[in-house]
């Protein structure tokens, strides 16, 4: 039996549940109107593998988002094999094999690098890193794709450490003591029973650590150098998804061809976002966090 | 039940500042508020404007806001704004939709701004003449020692499509020629300045502020218009008297030839003192033919 004083609670509850489906709702509406217009004049083909981003071109503007694509997704893919072996080999040490003062002083640095705002990542990129780089690899050009992977797989470790230390430190304690009982060594229980007990849990994190790195913005545009060529060579300056409509919205002719440009590269963002959240969801058996 | 009631009082003394805070900020009696929004390139000469302008006249209070010049101008189509600061004319689109919300944008000259071309200190060349920009920005040129330099790669910076100063330098050096695609595009003056600064191949083109803040920690390259001809530094008179080829207006906009407090404000901006605080900005006065031309439009 309900009480009578449970109904308000029980619709407030309902009603935020229901308003941030509506603000992803309108989000998603705003974008398809800002963003169609562009297919009017642009086909989708050459939007999705033109090879050229010159919307400001005097003689032929062109708006070719592979260069893009390609710059998102080597940066992307970079910091993320930079960062989950790391996050979770740091996540097992911190959960199984750090002691608890260790664990009492490590954690909360590391949180502290999750409130680190995204552009002192950014310029550190731009003026130190991107300088050790050059002095390790020579490189051409000092902003490249790995300058910005880096710093992004930097940016994603809190979030890939401290979620799979969560999944890491809910396996049950019975399971640990059986597996020593019988005689497995430290090591042994780790990889056999706690890792593949806690697998979906790390999986939740490393799938939000990729949606992080997806969205990144600011650091990512300071440290890349942003020039619109389409190449898998991760010592090459790129421009991503995420940079190419923070530089240039500010300055845009409003309702011209460019600036519905900005909103279809927009729209491809929150759909490849979408995606991920989408793949998460199915690929992880029985989710949760 | 005693911290509960301290946490009372507490919030309510707050609330209180609050409330007179916010009656304080923006309740002044007989104020005109002036609004000016846009560029980022003016933003610090709106700001420094505005100041001097406020502390003569305390009547009026003027809320300067950046965003970039699209930004500004489609706030003045949306009548949010007074004037809006533009590093560039106002395109045909943006003046289509203008007339369409009965607004009749009319511009103004407010300053002049050189571009200055920055190379690494350690980098040999001094001077590099049109052809040769344009050559490097465009892709046809790659290697330093095409233009005089020890062997190295050329890695060109620059602004983002969307800058005023992208699309002036691709018009006056480029001569409409696309950008390399390798360029690196930065968000900002201040970007480009770092990175030229630590990139020994590095070529960067920016506002003469920027480059003349850090000049100790990189050269600023002379500037010809032909291969024969003298080059020039972009000092203040070098680019006043068009000796220095790279520069361009800056201007604002408003809402038809504006009266009352924005007309008067637009008079102190083209004023002498208007002028002067364009030069401790570190952009270039008008020539007084131009000024005499605004002076005469504003009536």
């Amino acid at each position: 039996m309900k009480r009578r004083s449970e109904h308000p609670i029980e619709l407030s509850l309902f009603l935020s549940a229901i308003l941030s489906l509506l603000i992803l709702g309108s989000i998603f509406i705003f974008l398809i109107k800002e963003g169609a217009p562009f297919f009017a004049q642009t086909p989708l083909s050459e939007f999705i593998f033109g090879r050229g981003w010159y919307p400001a071109s005097f003689n032929n503007p062109r708006y070719g988002a592979l260069p893009l694509i390609t710059g998102s997704l080597i940066v992307v893919s970079t910091a993320t094999l930079i960062a989950v072996p790391l996050g979770v080999a740091c996540a097992i040490y911190l959960a199984e094999v750090a002691d608890k003062r260790v664990n009492e002083l490590l954690k909360p640095l590391i949180e502290i690098i999750a409130g680190i705002p995204s552009v002192v990542f950014g310029f550190i990129a731009l003026v130190l890193l991107s300088n050790i780089l050059h002095n390790i690899f020579h490189t051409t050009y000092r902003l490249n794709a790995l300058n910005g992977a880096l710093i992004l797989s930097l940016m994603i470790l809190p979030t890939i450490i401290s979620i799979s230390e969560d999944a890491i430190t809910s396996v049950l304690r019975e399971y640990k003591d059986a597996s020593l009982a019988l005689g497995a060594t430290k090591w042994e229980t780790i990889r056999f029973v706690i890792l593949p007990a806690a697998k979906s849990g790390i999986a939740v994190a490393i799938m939000l650590g990729i949606g992080r790195a997806v969205g990144e913005t600011m650091a990512v545009l300071m440290a890349t150098g942003n020039s619109a060529v389409v190449t898998l060579d991760l010592l090459s300056s790129v421009e991503t998804l995420t940079a190419v409509i923070a530089i240039e919205m500010g300055e845009v002719v409003f309702g011209s061809q460019h600036y519905h440009a900005l909103f279809a590269v927009g729209l491809l963002l929150f759909l490849i976002t979408f995606a991920i959240n989408i793949v998460s969801d199915l690929v992880i058996p029985g989710k949760k966090v | 039940m005693r911290t509960n009631s301290m946490i009372l009082v507490s919030i309510g003394i707050l609330a209180i500042l609050g409330a007179a805070g916010y009656i304080w900020i923006f309740q002044q009696p007989n104020t005109v508020q002036i609004q000016q929004k846009g560029s980022d390139t003016l933003l610090v000469l709106a700001q420094n404007w505005a100041e001097a302008y406020m502390s003569k006249n305390k009547n009026v209070e003027i809320v300067v806001s950046g965003g970039g010049s699209g930004t500004g101008i489609s706030a003045l189509i949306n009548k949010q704004i007074d004037i809006a600061d533009a590093s560039r004319q106002m395109k045909e689109k943006e003046k289509d939709a203008a007339a369409q919300a009965g607004v009749n944008p009319i511009e103004w000259k407010v300053a002049l701004d050189g571009i200055s071309i920055i190379v690494n200190k350690e980098n040999d060349v001094n001077e590099l003449s049109y052809e040769q920009l344009r050559g490097i920005y465009n892709g046809s040129i790659v290697n330093w020692s095409e233009v005089g330099s020890p062997d190295a790669t050329i890695v060109t910076y620059g602004r983002q499509s969307t800058s005023g100063t992208y699309v002036y330098f691709n018009e006056e050096v480029l001569k409409e020629d696309d950008y390399r695609a390798d360029m690196n595009q930065m968000a900002g003056n201040a970007d480009i300045v770092e990175a030229v600064i630590n990139d020994p191949s590095g070529i960067g083109y920016v506002g003469v502020a920027y480059a003349e803040a850090r000049k100790n920690e990189l050269k600023i390259v002379s500037v010809k218009l032909k291969a024969t001809s003298t080059a020039f530094q972009p000092t203040v008179e070098n680019i006043a008297d068009g000796k220095y080829p790279i520069s361009r207006y800056l201007y604002v906009y408003t809402d038809g030839i504006p009266k009352g407090a924005v007309r008067d404000y637009l008079k102190f901006i083209l004023s002498t003192e208007g002028q002067s605080i364009v030069e401790s900005v570190g952009y270039i006065p008008l020539p007084s033919s131009i000024l005499t031309e605004q002076i005469n439009k504003l009536g």
